[in-house]
């Protein structure tokens, strides 16, 4: 069924702002048609330093020049290791209206893991920021025919934009799909423009506005909701580069919009009753917020405050949104109306996908079961009430979902737990405390014959070693508690492990 | 200030951080580690810095998020910042 919601998201919009919205088949257009009618504006704020629109198309413009004189061509992958930051902007802008596909890698990467990844998204050259320099030295040794290329570099030419197509390839974002095993959504020119058309609907007064930048750009969230979105509205985004200095920076800058995780909306509003003052500022109108569950108490505590927040669903694989809820106090708990035009199916409960912002597939590997007749399969259990408004009501996927935003593949760290000789079977899930706190925890089935070796104090050295484990991954991937079995795990009868839901 | 001072300062801040029921934060020491102990996710512990930097009228201009393992290290780095 295609969603007809074109109206009733004009009406939730109003005409002032709904007229405004262009399509664009390129990026490389929309950027050049927005950089045009904005030239005077501030389109970045960063570091300290302001750039109008008419500043960033000539660094833009200038370090396409660069890509060229590198050697990049046209329909090549060009990865980006770089912060937040505007050489950022300047970079994947260059990068995508030089018609060649941005592969945004996040910044924390090491070395390994770049290496990787160009084995994995095979892309001909990486731009790297001085920040990332050091985390490009293994691909250096191993991989010389891929092109390193600083974003300090200069050139005295300026490179027009190239001519492409919206079904060409425009950017790969990693994610971790339903299964959680990373890999990269590739989305097309079309894709991405669909998905910031998207991000103007039932938002009233969304040009010219002020973003504050919390969100990372290799998060299809900060990329497309809040980077695009906001050149593509005249709007000025300010880069938070350091994310304890956000309210220092909200309090000069004062933002009317942010896109926000529910995790940080929520950090905010308790910092906010607990000092007596607003801390994103009085400026601020908007917020939109997903990426994870949004609790509908954070759009009633924000309204009282004066701030709309507006709860959304998407996906990497959608090029962001896919839903938006334009009335959050009238429909509590939706994710909102399906945005026009796309293409939907209840199956099971599963929510099924088509439509001009779904990727054009998987780069770097595969799910074999994502498809069925053409469908994206989302691994997200829904309901639809009889006015369209759409309620998550579980998932069917293995990835979690942290109220940060950030997801979880259970079996990717589940593999590194069971590297350990005397570990048999892991399973991390998202576990809840007394007062409904929610957290990871790690339960482990020792290796019987093993463990045995390990004498009485088996407890302890397995203890110790799963926690050196736990100490070596990202922060967020740290689970808070271990808990070592006497038995196995209930099993399927294909003998996989039963997974906990203890958060579903 | 004196180091128990600044610890049960940083007990209100952890309460008010929803790092745990008041029963678990009233055992809080110095030797609690924030990770394995309470759980403090990413955002918690983002919530923990700006919450002191307010209360203490402090900085943390040359740490990062994630770099004290335990509610003693933090009393440390607030004394010292504080002297």
């Amino acid at each position: 069924m295609k969603a007809d919601t074109l109206e009733l998201y004009r009406t939730y919009t109003g005409d002032e702002t709904f007229n405004r919205i262009k399509h664009y088949e390129t990026v490389a257009q929309m950027w050049e048609d927005r950089a045009a009618e904005y030239a005077d504006l501030t389109a970045i704020a960063d570091d300290g330093k302001t750039y109008t629109f008419r500043q960033l198309q000539e660094d833009v413009a200038h370090f396409r020049a660069v890509l060229r004189e590198s050697g990049v061509e046209q329909g090549q992958r060009v990865a980006l290791l770089i912060p937040n930051s505007y050489d950022f902007v300047k970079a994947y802008l260059a990068a995508v209206t030089a018609g060649c596909t941005a592969v945004i890698l996040p910044a924390h990467l090491d070395e390994k893991a770049v290496y990787g990844t160009s084995m994995m998204f095979g892309f001909t050259a990486l731009i790297t920021a001085p920040a990332t320099e050091n985390a490009a030295a293994l691909l250096r040794q191993l991989r010389p025919e891929v092109t390193l290329i600083g974003t300090e570099t200069a050139s005295e030419e300026a490179s027009p934009a190239a001519v492409c197509a919206g079904s060409d390839g425009c950017t790969v974002i990693m994610t971790g799909g339903t299964t959680g095993k990373p890999k990269g959504a590739l989305l097309s020119n079309t894709a991405v423009l669909q998905g910031v058309v998207n991000s103007c609907l039932g938002v009233p007064g969304t040009f010219e506005q002020r973003y504050l930048l919390v969100l990372p750009l290799s998060h299809v969230f900060g990329l497309i909701r809040n980077l695009l979105a906001s050149l593509y509205s005249g709007s000025t985004l300010m880069i938070c580069r350091d994310n304890k200095n956000m309210f220092r920076d909200a309090a000069m800058f004062r933002p009317t919009i942010m896109v926000l995780v529910p995790a940080l909306a929520d950090m905010a509003l308790t910092l906010s009753k607990k000092f007596g003052r607003s801390m994103f500022g009085d400026s601020l109108k908007t917020i939109i917020c997903g990426a994870a569950n949004v609790p509908q108490y954070l759009v009633e505590e924000y309204k009282k405050a004066g701030v709309d927040l507006y709860p959304g669903y998407g996906l990497t694989e959608s090029a962001n949104l896919v839903s938006g809820n334009p009335v959050p106090l009238e429909k509590p708990g939706s994710v909102g109306l399906i945005f026009p035009g796309m293409e939907y199916r209840i199956v099971e409960n599963e929510l099924w996908l088509k439509g001009s912002n779904m990727m054009d597939g998987y780069v770097g590997a595969q799910e074999t079961d994502a498809y069925e007749d053409g469908w994206f399969k989302t691994g997200d259990l829904v309901r639809m009430d009889d006015d369209g408004f759409l309620y998550i009501t579980g998932r069917i996927k293995e990835v979690i979902v942290l109220s940060t935003g950030e997801n979880i593949s259970p079996a990717e760290l589940e593999a590194k737990f069971n590297d350990l000789p005397f570990i048999q079977d892991s399973q991390v899930f998202e576990d809840m405390d007394e007062n409904g706190r929610h957290f990871l925890s790690l339960e482990v089935v020792p290796r019987a014959t093993e463990a045995a070796k390990l004498g009485a104090d088996a407890g302890r050295i397995i203890t110790e070693a799963l926690q050196a484990v736990n100490e070596k991954l990202q922060p967020y991937e740290r689970v808070s508690k271990i808990i070592i079995r006497d038995s196995d795990f209930a099993r399927t009868p294909s003998m996989k492990i039963v997974r906990y839901k203890k958060c579903q | 200030m004196k180091r128990n001072e600044i610890l049960d300062k940083l007990k209100e801040i952890l309460l008010s951080a929803d790092a745990g029921s008041s029963a678990v934060i009233d055992s809080v020491t110095e030797d609690t580690h924030l990770l394995n102990d309470l759980g403090l996710s990413s955002v918690n512990m983002l919530y923990l810095m700006i919450a002191t930097e307010e209360v203490f009228q402090i900085r943390f201009d040359d740490v990062g998020v994630g770099e004290f393992p335990t509610v003693g290290d933090v009393v440390s780095y607030i004394e010292g910042k504080l002297s």
